[in-house]
């Protein structure tokens, strides 16, 4: 259920509890963990490699400072990358020098546990013992991808969620977690990702009907936004 | 050069003066002038009224050219190449040269090349090219940016270019004069040929024709004077003339009547949303069930097809129709144009208005429906300038960088260039005739390594310069990609309307027929259940599907939620603008307007004042509990808006607690808690304050950067730049894998390198095209010194127009974070009850 307590949003899935931020993050209290999805480090050069249109390369940079703000505002005791953090397997090599510092820094100091996703599945320097496939916190599945289960408990990434609504005859689309009783998509934290909107019917296979909600990221704070509100692309 | 001069000394084949002969004609003067012209290698503007025979004076030198030729299987490459705007102009061009060639029996080969032009067909035109070629703006950039260029061009001789007034001040201008800079390369001796209506900036249009160098250069100018005056009425209606509004309605019997008298009418109207309103309108009048057909962009283009065919077969009374046919093929039988609404520029309705009678000696008629009591005013301006044969089309545009980053793409993909020559080349086309070389680079290495501080793509980079200086395309995609998305043309993204079938489950289908294309923003605010016009018919919002919108019919006599179509909204033009204001300046001209208008004038005198000629007036007044300042500096909707954010954002920083403001094409009003009025009373240098000329620095950037508009124009300059590609409706879901939104680039941009050039050009775009921020600087500056208050203790006549706005328009001001906020009340109080 959906707690407001102080301007922290807090729920649960079964006996985990959990605190969304309006980075997109996610942070489960009791495990000190930090859950980040779909980072999708070096979007813009992987694009650029491949079609020839030069996206600006600002985006691993941007992605990274975000994360870094979030990881000192709850000091957690590890951070769980939930796939995606690269957008190709040699995005890696194409970091920045002062990107690849920034991200070094982040491993060193804290616990990183790297879920593959379908975008990096194998990630040659960083895996390494971490890579795994998923990790289950309290009864609750942390994967990349969903399995298509309404019934299971579980926390996910890939899908990238945002909401899309009408207000005072104005359009706005933004980033959001897609909640529901015993599941949570979260968004994608990365600069240049976009999203699918939470009324795809994709999501009816793994987000359960009850208890459905999204939860909507602001600039420095969340708002929660009921399904009613929601419109299609 | 005057035509007569010209006549003496043509050079015109037997065979010609025999055909003329044979059919009873006599050149004009000025076909015959065009002949000599070119063929002493002038390049000539030639401007001419419609029905002046413009276009067989254009070809007449190419005709005579070809018809001297001794041996024709030689030549790799076309003779004359046609540019218009419009595919379907093309088209029908080729269909009126047949007819020459044919009776003349020469063997002079024509075809056309445009979008819908089979690959098979491309590839032969390039092994095998005709003799004259007949094409649009974006296909001679394609031609190009093709390696075989250099053949293709090498012996061309004659360039027309149709409807130049229409094409040359725009983006698509701009990239047509860069492909005029290359085709000068390719082939030093040719001869181009500007087709033009008659225009404000000729000088312009001239240098446009020509290559420039360190002094201006101009084309030579054959000027064909209009030989009948057009008979232009404003109509008397015997309702009286509303105050605000914009649907006509209470003149349209009249124009019923109208057409009725007349054989074939085109009913013009501003925006989709009147031509919507208007057949609907007269429908319900149509006691005769006369045939009358509604035309505008929005529509299947199947069914503006079939509607253009019916009139130019005459099977139709009259067309209701927007800008689209302000531009097209000649129908010839068409003898009166009624204009409804505001005309908003001379020129237009000059060129609307030349769509009717097109014989050359009989006079146009027109009659002009104002559908309230400024547009009275505006009628009457239009019809003076006229009378004064003054002209208020477009300056052109110029150094567009979005444009430019194109055509070096394209001239990479031709086979690479050398830097200093291609730059030298590009300063020698009219618009870019001042880029500096600074600039030049700049745009050169967006091109290159996509411009960015961060030197991130140097090892993939989309062009190369080699040890031998030249500048190469060192990406297959990035070549691909550029064929895929030439031009300049960004239309915004569209949906498909139709109509939807229920199955027996109750499930809607979308299976229906196609009743044509809105705006993506206009479908995303639809609820099912709403009704709107559309195609001349009431129609229900059902559901989307896929990128469909569905719809179903509704019952006769529903009133619809009228679609906002962003199509065809003009801005007033500054010289009518300033006609308006002369009107109104001298009471001794009103009695030329309409009894109520003059009247209305007058109560404004009585109630208010009258500003004087360079006067601008500023009141305010108490009306149902706020109060309201209203201005009214006579320049356009856009530069209003500008101003109305800009003085919103003073009074809120003076605490004078404004509440929105609303403005049309005449001034601007804002409303508050506070009396404004007693503020300014007490203290006069307040005003001046407010409208002091250096307000364009401060708050305006703050508020554009983050503004809807300038993020359509990032997402324009985005996609002509080829950044990022024309979504094709229907294609979006297969593409998004390749590419990012123009929301998340722009933001990235913005934090990371705010001097970008795309964001450059974007700020260039939104200022040029939508906010009219050079006009607004133009009338601040006009204003200060002449401003007249006047504290009023109810509102002024004048004012009445501009509150019966409000509500009609959105109001800005209310950010996105706030909007969320109210969306979680409602959620929240929701839930707890």
């Amino acid at each position: 259920m959906l707690l407001t307590q102080s301007d922290k949003v807090y729920f649960k899935l079964g006996s985990l509890q959990l605190e969304p931020d309006y980075s997109g993050a996610l942070y489960a209290p009791d495990h000190k963990a930090l859950i980040v999805a779909d980072l999708h480090f070096e979007k813009a050069s992987t694009l650029s490699d491949k079609t020839g249109a030069l996206f600006p390369p600002f985006d691993t940079q941007d992605t990274l400072l975000r994360l870094g703000d979030t990881i000192d505002r709850y000091r957690p005791d590890r951070v769980i990358f939930l796939g995606d953090t690269w957008h190709d397997e040699f995005g890696h090599s194409r970091m920045q020098d002062a990107d690849r510092q920034r991200m070094q820094s982040i491993i060193t100091r804290y616990e990183s546990i790297f879920i593959s996703g379908n975008h990096d599945e194998i990630i040659p320097t960083h895996g390494g013992p971490n890579m795994v496939s998923e990790i289950e916190l309290d009864g609750v599945a942390l994967r990349h991808e969903p399995h298509d289960d309404i019934d299971k408990f579980q926390i996910c990434g890939h899908f990238h969620p945002v909401v899309r609504l009408l207000q005072k005859g104005r359009m706005i689309r933004r980033r959001c977690f897609y909640i529901s009783e015993k599941q949570c998509v979260l968004p994608a934290m990365g600069a240049l990702s976009g999203g699918l909107n939470c009324l795809d019917p994709v999501y009816d296979r793994f987000v359960s009907s009850t208890g459905r909600r999204a939860i909507v990221l602001g600039n420095n704070r969340l708002f929660q936004i009921g399904m009613k509100s929601l419109r299609l692309d | 050069m005057t035509s007569d001069t010209a006549a003496n000394s043509i050079d015109l084949p037997e065979l010609f003066t025999k055909w003329f002969a044979k059919r009873g004609w006599s050149p004009h003067p000025h076909q015959l002038a065009l002949l000599t012209n070119i063929q002493e290698q002038k390049n000539t503007l030639l401007i001419a009224p419609t029905g002046a025979g413009k276009t067989l004076a254009g070809f007449l030198p190419s005709l005579v050219d070809l018809s001297k030729r001794k041996d024709r299987k030689k030549s790799k490459s076309i003779h004359t190449l046609y540019i218009s705007p419009l595919k379907a102009l093309a088209v029908d061009i080729e269909r009126n040269l047949e007819f020459p060639i044919r009776d003349l029996s020469l063997d002079i080969r024509v075809e056309t090349r445009t979008g819908d032009t089979p690959t098979t067909k491309r590839a032969r035109q390039v092994q095998r090219p005709p003799d004259i070629l007949l094409t649009t703006p974006e296909q001679v950039s394609l031609l190009l940016a093709h390696r075989e260029a250099g053949n293709f061009f090498a012996d061309l001789k004659i360039i027309i270019i149709d409807e130049l007034h229409a094409i040359a001040p725009t983006k698509r201008g701009e990239l047509l004069s860069l492909a005029l800079a290359r085709l000068r390369q390719y082939a030093p001796d040719l001869a181009t040929i500007g087709l033009s209506a008659t225009v404000r900036n000729k000088d312009e249009l001239r240098s446009y024709l020509v290559a420039q160098d360190e002094d201006y250069k101009f084309a030579e100018m054959i000027e064909v004077e209009e030989r009948t005056k057009p008979q232009i009425q404003i109509l008397k209606s015997n309702s009286k003339l509303p105050l605000a509004g914009h649907t006509a309605l209470s003149s349209m019997i009249e124009i019923y009547e109208a057409i009725v008298a007349h054989h074939m009418c085109l009913v013009f109207v501003n925006t989709r949303m009147q031509a919507e309103f208007v057949f609907q309108a007269l429908w319900k009048l149509n006691e005769k069930g006369l045939p009358i057909a509604l035309h505008h962009g929005s529509l299947d283009k199947g069914q503006r097809r079939k509607i253009e065919a019916a009139m130019a077969e005459g099977k139709l009374r009259a067309i209701v129709c927007t800008a689209t046919l302000d531009l097209g093929i000649d129908w010839g039988d068409v003898d009166l144009v009624i204009n409804v609404g505001a005309p908003k520029g001379s020129s237009r309705l000059m060129q609307r208005i030349g769509r009717s009678n097109h014989r050359f000696d009989q006079p146009s008629e027109a009659l002009l429906v104002p559908a309230n009591r400024f547009e009275s005013l505006e009628c009457q301006a239009a019809l003076d300038a006229i009378d004064e044969k003054e002209q208020d089309t477009a300056s052109l545009r110029t150094e567009s960088l979005d444009v430019l980053a194109q055509h070096i793409l394209g001239m990479a993909c031709a086979g690479g260039f050398i830097a200093d020559d291609l730059y030298r080349e590009i300063t020698s086309a009219y618009p870019y005739r001042n880029l500096s070389r600074d600039t030049f680079d700049g745009v050169l290495d967006f091109v290159a390594t996509g411009g960015y501080a961060l030197r991130a793509y140097d090892n993939f980079a989309r062009l190369k310069c080699g040890r031998d200086m030249m500048w190469r395309i060192s990406h297959a995609q990035a070549a691909l990609r550029y064929r895929m998305n030439v031009g300049t043309i960004i239309e915004s993204t569209m949906v498909t309307v139709r109509f939807g079938q229920r199955s027996k489950t109750g499930q809607i289908k979308s299976s229906g027929r196609k009743l044509g294309q809105i705006e993506d923003y206009f479908a995303e605010n639809l609820t099912p259940g709403d009704t709107f016009l559309f195609g001349g018919e009431v129609v229900k919002f059902e559901a989307f599907s896929a990128n469909d919108v569905i719809v179903s019919r509704t019952a006769q006599k529903t009133t619809p939620k009228i679609p906002v179509y962003s199509g065809g909204r003009f801005p007033l033009s500054t010289y009518l603008a300033k006609r308006v204001r002369e009107i109104i300046a001298k009471p001794k001209l009103w009695a030329k307007l309409p009894h109520e208008v003059s009247e209305w004038l007058a109560w404004q005198k009585e109630k208010s004042i009258i500003p004087k000629q360079g006067q601008f007036l500023v009141e305010c007044f108490p009306e149902k509990g706020k109060y309201y300042l209203v201005l009214y500096p006579f320049e356009g909707r856009l530069a209003h808006q500008t101003l109305g954010i800009l003085l919103t954002k003073r009074l809120e920083r003076l605490s004078l607690k404004p509440l929105g403001f609303v403005c049309n094409d005449y001034g601007l009003a804002i409303w508050a808690v506070d009396d404004i009025g007693k503020a300014i009373e007490e203290r006069l240098e307040l005003l001046s304050e407010l409208l002091a000329e250096d307000m364009l620095g401060d708050d305006l950037e703050a508020w554009l950067e983050e503004s809807s508009i300038m993020r359509r124009a990032f997402r324009n300059c985005a996609i002509i730049s080829g950044l990022i590609e024309k979504q094709l409706p229907g294609e979006r879901r297969k593409t998004r894998s390749l590419t990012i939104s123009s929301d998340l680039i722009y933001d990235v941009l913005r934090r990371y390198q705010p001097d970008h050039i795309l964001l450059k050009a974007a700020r260039a775009d939104a200022a040029f095209e939508m906010l009219d921020l050079s006009r607004l600087n133009e009338t601040l500056k006009r204003l200060s010194g002449h401003i007249i208050f006047r504290k009023l203790e109810k509102l002024s006549p004048l004012s009445i127009a501009m509150i019966l706005e409000i509500g009609r328009e959105t109001v800005y001001g209310d950010g996105v974070e706030a909007l969320l906020a109210d969306a979680e009340a409602e959620y929240l109080a929701e839930a707890l009850s």
